[in-house]
Formats: structure tokens, sequence, C-alpha cells
């Protein structure tokens, strides 16, 4: 390839940097979301783009009777950074419970490197939804994370900007 | 849910103020990998493989092509020469040549291409005798895991794709695109999605992957996709990943210093530290940092009272931060003042008391020098007071107490700070100063020999306000003792020596300075003799035990 092609091309990726916007990937997927009716998982929009909701149940699995929510901020520079997840309850909506899960801390932030160094730009909400719904569903520990009491009285509101270090990937 | 409705506008930067909370910090991270470190410094901690171990050095297989590195060098702050460190300062651009070498080394060992070789030494974490013993074993098995593409396949390289509007839908963008790139994997994605993939990965110094599967980007693939020089960029950082797996490379410390330091004498070091001295290493722009703590050269102070100050004055830094830039009480009427500048003399506007800043103490009581006031000691009266107040309850002994050690704290934390911003504002008057002697050699004769004085001077100022600024974090950690006594005698002489070179280079005038060669040479000879003193007096203090590391 000559030196010219490569020169214009480069500055084609430029241009369109600025400009291209994360907005036709979030309406496929919605669309997608809205289409696929997946089991147990009940995704609920809102007005804003870059936030939704998802209600996810767990099926074959004692520890998870309830129903659980999960709240999904997309970052501008989505899909190639992760979206930030976070469980949440909801008194209105009757959603009392943040699951209890080894890597899911009692305020809701969830330790998966799906949500870090795993995430690549092919995932979508959609299969991030399977991937946190298998989780629970093949766990069987009844418990929090060893350091709970300890990070979520330190831990920023934001999850991504901790530093989580994902040693066990077999839970 | 209509509080979230806020969230218009997301963007990660939105918690900026959030305080940063690291899960498992770095330090937990290091203390793992240490528990498996080999003899050689070469940290074990990726692969569990126990056979074989030092079958291969890696030595072997590495030329030495880090020739330009400074030649072996030793410090001279320290007595015996057991004590002394062992090092080879290196640059960024020595390290890349040094990289480069090890991935000529396995490209004709197990002959690869230098791509090839490069992203499998990447995906090893640069440990090549790992990488050529599990490669002989099976090399198939190694391509495929690392991402190289396996010999023989049918899958052809990668190939850069034009098409015309319509022709292609991005899976990663959901746009319609007309210039893409797909891997030999054939995974194919616009040139514009692949751009943003590889970002902010290139400054990992891991090897970059395929979005969809494990094919790894080779320096070809990374240099089109995001322009020329992007794969030397990769290389770049992988030496971050090198320097961290061989524990004997240090970086130094000093704020965008890209050097690092090689210490020969690796399995020395605790034993240096043991006996209470600072292994101290100089990088190539001349930064001397004190390679166990990755700190700057903190002598006198023993390694593990320098961490606990640095730790405290971390701890603390707000308290003593808040209570030392707001208001303090007069120690006489009681009404509060506040602290307007950098001097300690402090005048009460409603009693026109005059009084010490750090001590309390009446300021006649220090004579007319600052620096005499470098002794914490209790306050006698304090002590009549408490006795007048037996009945004090537990709780307000307890109360009185901290408020006590806060204030010993603070006096030392305070002639710390002193010292440490006064070493910026000597940095900065010495720079000037050998500017305008710098401008004097082109207009007039004199000759760079001749101006040299000025340089060793400006170095033995900065070197002994650093050994000063220490002293105190020292004294902090000491018993009260007469030893002590001996001790703030002779930080009070280094103090006044480092003051009286300090303000030689106040003289403005270059041939002003010229004229006063003899002065400057003599003050800091004078001082070289105090800081040598300050340094075996502080190492004598230890012997007696006077060090006792309490707050
Ligand atoms: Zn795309
Ligand atoms: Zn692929
Ligand atoms: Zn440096
Ligand atoms: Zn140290
Ligand atoms: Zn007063
Ligand atoms: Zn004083």
């Amino acid at each position: 390839m000559t030196t010219s092609i490569l020169t214009s091309t480069l500055q084609t990726i430029k241009t369109n940097w600025q400009t291209m916007s994360v907005r036709q990937r979030l309406l496929k997927e919605y669309r997608t979301l809205e289409h696929n009716n997946l089991d147990g998982i009940n995704p609920i929009l809102t007005e804003n783009l870059h936030l939704l909701y998802a209600d996810i149940k767990i099926f074959d699995n004692e520890l998870y009777q309830d129903t659980y929510r999960v709240k999904i901020m997309i970052p501008e520079q989505y899909p190639y950074v992760s979206p930030v997840v976070i469980f949440m309850k909801s008194t209105e909506d009757n959603i009392n419970t943040i699951p209890i899960h080894p890597h899911i801390y009692s305020n809701g932030h969830i330790c998966l490197d799906l949500l870090g160094p795993a995430w690549t730009p092919i995932q979508t909400i959609n299969s991030l939804l399977i991937s946190l719904q298998s989780i629970l569903a093949s766990n069987s520990r009844n418990e929090r994370p060893s350091d709970d009491e300890k990070y979520v009285a330190k831990a920023p509101k934001n999850p991504s900007k901790t530093r989580f270090v994902y040693h066990d990937e077999t839970i | 849910m209509s509080d979230d409705q806020s969230f218009m506008n997301y963007s990660p930067d939105e918690f900026e103020s959030d305080a940063e909370f690291e899960y498992e910090d770095d330090d937990e991270v290091v203390e793992v990998a240490s528990a498996s470190q080999s003899d050689d410094g070469v940290v074990d901690d990726d692969y569990d493989d126990d056979e074989g171990d030092g079958e291969f050095e890696e030595g072997d297989y590495e030329n030495d092509n880090a020739g330009d590195a400074s030649d072996f060098k030793q410090e001279d702050t320290l007595s015996t020469k057991k004590d002394l460190v062992e090092y080879k300062a290196h640059s960024t651009k020595d390290l890349v040549a040094k990289l480069s070498a090890q991935t000529k080394n396995i490209s004709s060992v197990l002959e690869l291409t230098d791509d090839n070789a490069l992203t499998l030494l990447q995906f090893y974490s640069w440990n090549s005798e790992r990488l050529m013993e599990e490669y002989m074993d099976d090399p198939d098995r190694v391509k495929t895991a690392a991402g190289v593409i396996v010999d023989g396949s049918t899958k052809a390289g990668s190939t850069f794709k034009k098409y015309n509007k319509g022709e292609f839908m991005c899976f990663i963008c959901c746009d319609e695109k007309t210039q893409t790139y797909q891997l030999s994997c054939g995974d194919e994605y616009c040139l514009d999605c692949y751009s943003k993939y590889i970002k902010d990965k290139t400054s990992s110094g891991k090897v970059i992957k395929c979005p969809n599967c494990d094919v790894a980007l080779n320096s070809q693939d990374l240099d089109f996709i995001a322009g020329e020089g992007e794969s030397f960029k990769l290389i770049e950082s992988s030496i971050k990943e090198y320097v961290e797996r061989h524990r004997s490379y240090k970086w130094c410390p000093s704020v965008d210093c890209p050097n690092v330091v090689e210490i020969l004498n690796f399995a020395d070091i605790p034993n240096i530290v043991s006996e209470n001295h600072v292994p101290v290493v100089t990088c190539n722009h001349n930064h001397q940092f004190c390679v166990s703590c990755s700190f700057e050269n903190h002598t006198p102070v023993p390694c593990g009272i320098a961490k606990q100050w640095v730790t405290k004055c971390k701890d603390d830094s707000e308290t003593a931060n808040w209570i030392m830039s707001n208001t303090q009480q007069c120690p006489k009427c009681d009404s509060s003042i506040e602290k307007n500048g950098g001097c300690n003399h402090m005048t009460c506007k409603k009693c026109r008391y005059e009084f010490c800043w750090i001590c309390s103490q009446d300021w006649t009581s220090h004579g007319t020098s600052y620096y005499q006031c470098t002794a914490f000691r209790d306050n006698p009266n304090d002590k009549a007071k408490n006795k007048e107040k037996e009945e004090l309850t537990a709780k307000q002994k307890l109360r009185n107490l901290t408020k006590n050690s806060l204030k010993k704290y603070l006096h030392y934390y305070n002639l710390y700070a002193v010292h440490e911003s006064s070493t910026k504002l000597d940095d900065k008057r010495c720079k000037f100063v050998e500017e305008k002697v710098r401008e004097l050699q082109e207009t007039s004769g004199i000759s760079w020999i001749e101006a040299q004085f000025l340089v060793e001077s400006a170095e033995a100022l900065l070197k002994a306000r650093k050994v000063l600024k220490w002293s105190y974090a020292f004294a902090y950690y000491c018993d009260r003792t007469g030893l002590l006594d001996i001790f703030e005698e002779v930080q009070a002489k280094l103090a006044e020596s480092v003051e009286n070179l300090s303000k030689l280079f106040e003289i403005e005038d270059p041939l002003e300075i010229v004229r006063n060669k003899l002065e400057f040479l003599n003050k800091s000879h004078f001082l070289q003799e105090r800081q040598k003193a300050m340094i075996s007096c502080t190492l004598e203090s230890i012997d007696y035990g006077c060090l006792s590391g309490k707050d």
C-alpha cells in the first residue's frame, strides 16, 4: 500500500473520530434487547440513551429466589470501554435485595473481569446480562466478598474507578 | 427512578471527585509476586510449572546490548564497601535496545519472524527461558495461546479492504463503512473501530488480541491501523512490563523521569537495609533515590523509619495542613491568630505577644535566628497545669495525650516541610546562578573549569538540605535522651551551615559570584563536614538505641 493511501486513511479516521457517536450501535442493541425476550431478563429502557435497567430472575438456584435489578450506565466511549453495571434496590418496585455472591459487594458493585480488562467491543449489553445471570445461576456459595466491609466503606460511587483484582475466575 | 434521570450526560469523568479506592493495591500484588521470586530477581509468578528452573539463564541468550549505559557505580554517601549498591543506570533507549536484542535472539533461536518473536515475548512477559522451554516442548500450543498464526495453517495474513457504500456493515459500530481491516482469523471490522480498540491498549505493553478471538495483532497490524510508530509505542510500554518483571530493575521515582537502574547485587539489598544503610543510586538524569523504598534519597534515616514517616505524613497531611494553614490561639490571650506567611515569628494583634508558631513559646527565647527552633520539648508549664487538674477524666487525659503527640508531630512535620520547600527554592536559585555564570563565560574569559565550583557548591547545598530535612523525621522517632540533645546540636549546626551557603546563592552579580569563589568553596566544604557529622551522629544514635520508631 502506498503512503498516500495510508495518509488519506489516517485522515478519515481522524475526522470520523470526532463525529462518530455510539447512537447507532445503541439503537441497534436496544432493538435486539426488546425483541429478544430472554428468559428471566427484563430490560427497562429510559429516555436517556446512556442509561437503562434490567430485572434479572434466576431459575433452579435456591440462593436466588428474588428478582434483582441492575443499573447499566453507558459511557461515551462505549463500546470500546465497558458499561458500568451496579446491582440496586428499588422499594418502589419491590426489589429489596442485592444478590449475595462472592463477587458482588453489598453496595451492588460487581467484581467481574468482563466489566474491566476482559471487555471487548464485540460484547453487548445483551451478552453482558446473560453473563450476569449465569454467574448467579452457577454460584453455590452464600457469601459476600471477604473484603466487603472494607470495600463498601471506602468504595467510590463509580465502580469503574476501582481496580479490582480478578483472582478467581471459577466462581 | 426519578433521581436517576439526572444522569443524562453520563461520562466516567463525572465521578472524578470521588476518592479513588483500590480494592487490592499494587503493593499487595507485588507481595504475592515476591513470594516466588527467584534468585536472579526475575519474578516467577505467572507460571506454576516448577520443573526446569534455571535450565536457561536469561543472560545466556541476551546480547548485552546496553553497553552505552553508564558503567558500574558506587555511591560515596556511606561508609564501607560491602554496604553499597552496585548498579548500572539505563535510559529508556538502552532498554529498547535490550528488548530488541532479546527479540532478535528469540527469533533466530526459534526460527520465527521478529514480529512473531516479539508477540511471544510480550505474551510471556519477557521471560525468555520459560518461552523457550515451553516452545521446544510444544510450539503449536505456545503459538496458539499467544495468538501467533501456526505455520502451514490455511489462513491468510491480515488484509485491508475497501467497499462501496452499503456493502459492509461493521458489527462494532453498527455503521456502514467503506474501509475495513481483516485479521488472519477472518474477523473483520472497520478501520475506525480497530483504531479505537487499540488506542488505549498500546500503553499496556501486553499482546493486543482480536476483539473476537485470540489472534494477536502484530506490529505490522498496529502500524497499519494507527500509523507508523504505533508498534514502537507497544515496545516502549513493554519496558514497563520488563522492569516490573525483573525485580533487580527499578524506575527512577522522580516525576516524569524515564530512567531505570539495574541493581547488580540485588541479593545484598536486604542486608544493606537491615544494617540501617540507605541503598542509594543515581539515575541517568542525576536523581538520587533509595532502591528499597523507591523514594528520594532519605539518608540518614533508615528505610523502615522513612517509610513510616512518609506514610504518616500522607495519612496526617490533611490534619497537619489544616492546622498549619489555619488559625492558632495566642498562648497569652487566647484570641485566634491567622498565619499569613512563611515566617514562624508570630505577633498577636490583640496583646502584641510575640511567639514562635512551631513551639508556641516566647519568640525571645529563640534569639534572633529561626533555625534554633529545632527542639520539641514538653512544655514545663503544661506539666504544671496538668498537675493542677488531676481530676481530669480519663477521656480528657487521652485527648490531651493525642493533642500533645499531634503537637510533637506538627513540630517536626513543619520543619521537614519547611526544608522541603526550601529545597525547591534552592534548586531554582542554583539553576538561576549557574545560568548567570554561563552567560558570563560567554562574555568574559572565564573557563568552564573555573566555574565548576558553582555546580559543586549547588550540589553540596541540595544534598545537605535533604539530609537536614530527613534528620527531622529521624528526630521525631527518637526517645528524648541526652543523646538526642547532642543530635539536635549537630542538627542545628548543619541547619546553620545550610542557610549560610544558601545565602551565598543570593548574590546576583556574576562577577561578584566569581569573586566569592573561595567563600563558596569554604562554605561547601564546611557544610559537607557537618553533613558527615550529622550522618555519623544518626548512626550512633541508632546504635545506642535512641531510635524507638514510636509515634
Ligand atoms: Zn466499526
Ligand atoms: Zn479474530
Ligand atoms: Zn531520574
Ligand atoms: Zn529506603
Ligand atoms: Zn494575644
Ligand atoms: Zn520555636
